[in-house]
């Protein structure tokens, strides 16, 4: 009996964004109904232009180390000509099917060449070679962040979506106010505009979710808080005072990459899984952010994390993880690929569809995020980013095609042989069983001052070997 | 083929007759889609239906692995030719969108 009320009562609280009474009421509040779709977007769009131009003198500032007139003079400009390179892009996907047949088949290629042209230029260029040099090297630097935004917008244009919107329909995703990293949280306009509340009573139940998500930050925050003072004893934890210097002491997974796995295995292996749960606790507080500020103005879109650490599949950990990043390795990557190649071999399309995206998309996506080093022309810099990823990325992809494919076969089977066996250590055991496979390619994905191999020795000591 | 059919009956001064037939092709559209779609449901989906305009992924029907089978599906029951049009998730969001898909992609 009282478990039950506690349930119900738990469910109440945690679900107080489904409450009818309070959605209602809130939906006859005046500023909710006063916030309508129209308001709420051309505050976004105002806000896209601050956005922008703080993004992109943070952007050069943090390069440059300098607050000199010249270095805001650049900002400026650089502003400027992003402003323009997006308008015209805004244009292309507008204009799409005029467009010379070149660049319809094949628009994503075309822009991303056109970065690589302007990173030739740069290259190619002595260093600080005026002011042209400068402005192209922070058009460069702002690239990454608008890329993909920007690939959304052709996508629309392409999908014949973009006709008749406009520029204010695409500014607000492209700088929003709600940031994020290079990848969109919300994808772009296609998604963004079918999501979004009509009416006072939908958008006052998308607010509520939103507050909800907002909430969860301040939980997980908290939480991650309470692993750094209790488990790892990072003096930087405002929560460490509470535990009167008691603590673990267990070490994070760049120390013991650092350190060259100098400790009892156990103790690695417990970190490999407790770096997993940070990570996700991470990932959820900034995703959370992101689409609690969205789901505020009044869009209803999915969560970026939701609950990875109940997947009982890889792919399906994969989903729930990063969801945005997911879908944009789908949107760009997967997808195009599945369409084109290997239509007449299943197995294969999958497969080449799942490393195109998982790991070819995943790496170039991480290139790109590497903007300084890439835009300096740092190889070395680059290799030392990057080169673990490689095997962290070949490892991921081989993992998803495994359980794609299992989880097709599974589909294909009548009856009572789809159904994964649904007892509690059946379940607790594929749980473990992703949670492993997570930690343990982890292991190439944290950046440390090693050479492959000698990750790659420390990678089998894992295994005693 | 479906389309085929449509096309071998589509004679002069006979409006009513192209009209039912387009309409009875279009069920038959739908069901047959209704039961692909029945055959790669998420096997713990409660078995009561859904309707045309809900989200296939988010009503929980399928998960989105399962768009890959609707995209082959598509291909090979309608001759849709994905690799020309691109895929676009929204056209597989629903059976509405569906349909909608198979009746622009039979004009073109």
């Amino acid at each position: 009996m009282i478990p039950s009320v506690l349930a119900s009562a738990y469910r109440q609280i945690a679900q107080f964004h489904e409450n009818e009474r309070l959605i209602a009421w809130l939906s006859a509040q005046r500023w909710v109904v006063g916030f309508t779709p129209e308001r709420r977007q051309f505050v976004l769009f105002v806000g896209a232009i601050v956005a922008g131009l703080v993004g992109t003198f943070y952007r050069y500032d943090a390069r440059r180390g300098t607050r000199v007139v010249a270095a805001w003079l650049v900002a400026g400009s650089v502003f400027i000509i992003l402003l323009a390179i997006v308008y015209s892009l805004y244009l292309v996907a507008v204009h799409f099917k005029r467009l010379p047949l070149i660049i319809r088949g094949r628009p994503q290629i075309c822009f991303h060449l056109l970065f690589w042209l302007l990173l030739l230029a740069i290259w190619s260029a002595p260093e600080n070679s005026g002011l042209w040099w400068l402005m192209l090297s922070g058009v460069a630097l702002s690239l990454p962040y608008l890329i993909w935004r920007c690939g959304y917008m052709l996508l629309s244009g392409q999908r014949g979506k973009a006709a008749g919107t406009g520029f204010r329909d695409h500014l607000f995703y492209i700088w929003p106010v709600w940031d994020g990293t290079n990848t969109p949280p919300g994808k772009g306009h296609d998604h963004l505009s079918r999501s979004v509340a009509q009416t006072p009573e939908a958008y006052a139940r998308t607010f509520l979710g939103g507050i909800k998500l907002l909430l969860l930050v301040a939980l997980w925050t908290f939480v991650m808080q309470l692993m750094a003072g209790l488990i790892y004893g990072d003096p930087k934890s405002p929560l460490k005072p509470l535990f009167q210097g008691h603590s673990l002491g267990l070490p994070r997974l760049k120390q013991i990459l650092a350190s060259g796995a100098a400790l009892p295995l156990p103790v690695i292996w417990f970190s490999l899984y407790l770096e997993l749960i940070w990570e996700t606790l991470y990932i959820a507080a900034k995703g959370h952010v992101w689409i609690g500020v969205l789901r505020l103005y009044g869009f209803n879109v999915f969560r970026n994390t939701y609950k990875p650490l109940l997947a009982e599949t890889v792919v399906e950990f994969w989903n729930r993880y990063y969801y945005y990043f997911k879908e944009l390795m789908m949107e760009f990557f997967f997808l195009p690929t599945y369409a084109r190649y290997f239509r007449s071999h299943a197995r294969l399309r999958i497969i080449v569809a799942v490393f195109a995206a998982a790991f070819v998309g995943n790496m170039y996506y991480h290139l790109l995020q590497a903007k300084e080093p890439l835009v300096a022309a740092d190889w070395h810099k680059l290799w030392s980013l990057l080169g673990a990823r490689l095997v962290y990325c070949f490892l991921l992809a081989g993992g998803i095609a495994i359980s794609m494919l299992r989880q097709q076969n599974r589909r294909g089977k009548p009856g009572t042989a789809a159904v994964l066996r649904s007892g509690g250590v059946h379940r607790l055991g594929r749980i473990a069983c992703v949670w492993t496979f997570f930690a343990v390619i982890n292991f190439w994905n944290v950046i440390a001052n090693l050479t492959l191999s000698e990750r790659a020795r420390l990678f089998l000591t894992l295994f005693g070997l | 083929m479906a389309r085929g059919r449509i096309q071998s009956v589509a004679r002069p001064n006979s409006g009513n007759l192209i009209i039912q037939i387009l309409i009875m092709d279009a069920e038959q559209k739908k069901q047959d889609l209704i039961d692909f779609l029945q055959t790669i449901q998420r096997p713990d989906y409660p078995n009561h239906g859904i309707d045309e305009e809900s989200s296939l992924v988010e009503s929980g029907l399928i998960d989105s692995l399962a768009l890959l089978q609707i995209v082959t599906y598509l291909e090979q029951t309608c001759r849709i030719d994905f690799a020309e049009r691109g895929i676009d998730p929204g056209d597989l969001r629903s059976i509405r969108s569906i349909l909608d898909l198979i009746a622009r992609e039979s004009q073109t």
